[in-house]
């Protein structure tokens, strides 16, 4: 997703990541997989009271032994601030490609 | 009356009144998040949201079994739950500390969640004895994660001396997540976050309709507003766990 930014702001988009983790969390995941904090290119919103998830109904607690979290879920919100576009996922690979959304965001009017 | 009355009513009269208790958190069910639940009555509703054949079948990778589907009631009961909880604040430690004593596994997993959300460090020997001692590993886990959350700088030797004893891998994980916290509490935003939260708004995000506002604080420290952007941009919101 990191990698096709540039042509979502080429569609007068900006991208928002909501993630459920405190920001010491957030860090530690981010140094796993080799990044730092200015790394990111988006803002990386923290949510981890996850009353945001909530409302948008992206909140599931795990099976036992893990945790609460975020199913994968990407809306697409036009200027108007109205939902164009939804899709929650049932798994953790269930995501639209950067091509789903580019195009979902030339539709917008 | 009010839902408060009649609930502390049917709490207050038990036995007599269980029934008619037991008769009202049933009708109830069919307009949950249009009232705030008691605390107590919270924890019931969590008990049996708690419904394991709510799984998706195992199957197509190994994290495939841990999500379950769309459908699924469990959270929002559980969101709904730990918002009574915060919003009762310290009058639930006492209750939450006993619960995790000896309640069902059910009640001792939403204890150990849920006291770790409250402000002023409660209940931290019911939790270590829950993180050491209980059966459930994710009572254990829990535990270690809200003793993490209430700050408890001096624990590393006890985090450490868990570590080397515990057998499930996921509770093993989050005693290294609590280390690498290095006792730094939970930020108090998040209590009052959920104290503030209206259930009623529980999953209200629609298709074709004004997307919900909000306001959540960036990994580089910046207050961000989705209105903001509105006449400006569109947004791309994406929810991750992680994995950006």
């Amino acid at each position: 997703m990191r990698d096709r930014l540039d042509d979502i702001k080429k569609q007068g988009a900006e991208l928002l990541a909501v993630d459920p983790h405190e920001d010491w969390s957030a860090k530690l995941f981010l140094k796993e997989i080799g990044l730092k904090t200015g790394d990111v290119g988006y803002p990386l919103l923290l949510d981890a009271a996850q009353t945001v998830s909530a409302t948008y109904g992206v909140s599931f607690q795990m099976r036992v032994h893990t945790e609460w979290s975020n199913r994968p879920a990407t809306f697409i919100i036009d200027r108007e601030g109205i939902i164009r576009y939804e899709r929650r996922g049932e798994s953790f690979s269930d995501r639209p490609s950067p091509q789903a959304i580019l195009a979902e965001l030339k539709k917008l009017p | 009356m009010n839902v408060r009355t009649v609930v502390s009513a049917g709490v207050a009269l038990r036995p007599h009144l269980t029934a008619v208790l037991l008769l009202f958190i049933a009708i109830s069910e069919c307009d949950s998040y249009a009232s705030e639940p008691e605390p107590q009555e919270a924890l019931a509703k969590f008990a049996k949201a708690w419904d394991e054949s709510a799984w998706l079948p195992k199957g197509g990778g190994r994290f495939s079994g841990y999500m379950r589907p769309l459908d699924d009631r469990g959270w929002r009961e559980r969101m709904s739950a730990l918002v009574a909880v915060a919003k009762a604040g310290e009058e639930s430690v006492g209750r939450l500390a006993e619960s995790l004593k000896s309640g069902a596994v059910s009640e001792r997993i939403f204890a150990a969640q849920a006291l770790g959300c409250l402000p002023g460090a409660p209940a931290r020997d019911a939790l270590m004895q829950a993180a050491e001692n209980d059966d459930d590993a994710a009572v254990r886990l829990y535990a270690v994660d809200s003793l993490g959350m209430i700050g408890a700088s001096d624990l590393g030797d006890f985090f450490k001396r868990l570590e080397s004893k515990e057998k499930n891998h996921d509770a093993k994980r989050h005693i290294g997540y609590a280390l690498a916290r290095e006792g730094k509490p939970l930020d108090p935003s998040v209590s009052k976050l959920l104290s503030n939260y209206d259930v009623k708004t529980i999953d209200s995000a629609r298709l074709g309709e004004q997307a919900p506002d909000f306001e959540l604080p960036s990994l580089g420290g910046k207050q961000v507003k989705l209105s903001d952007y509105r006449g400006q941009s569109a947004v791309v919101l994406v929810f991750v766990y992680g994995d950006t």
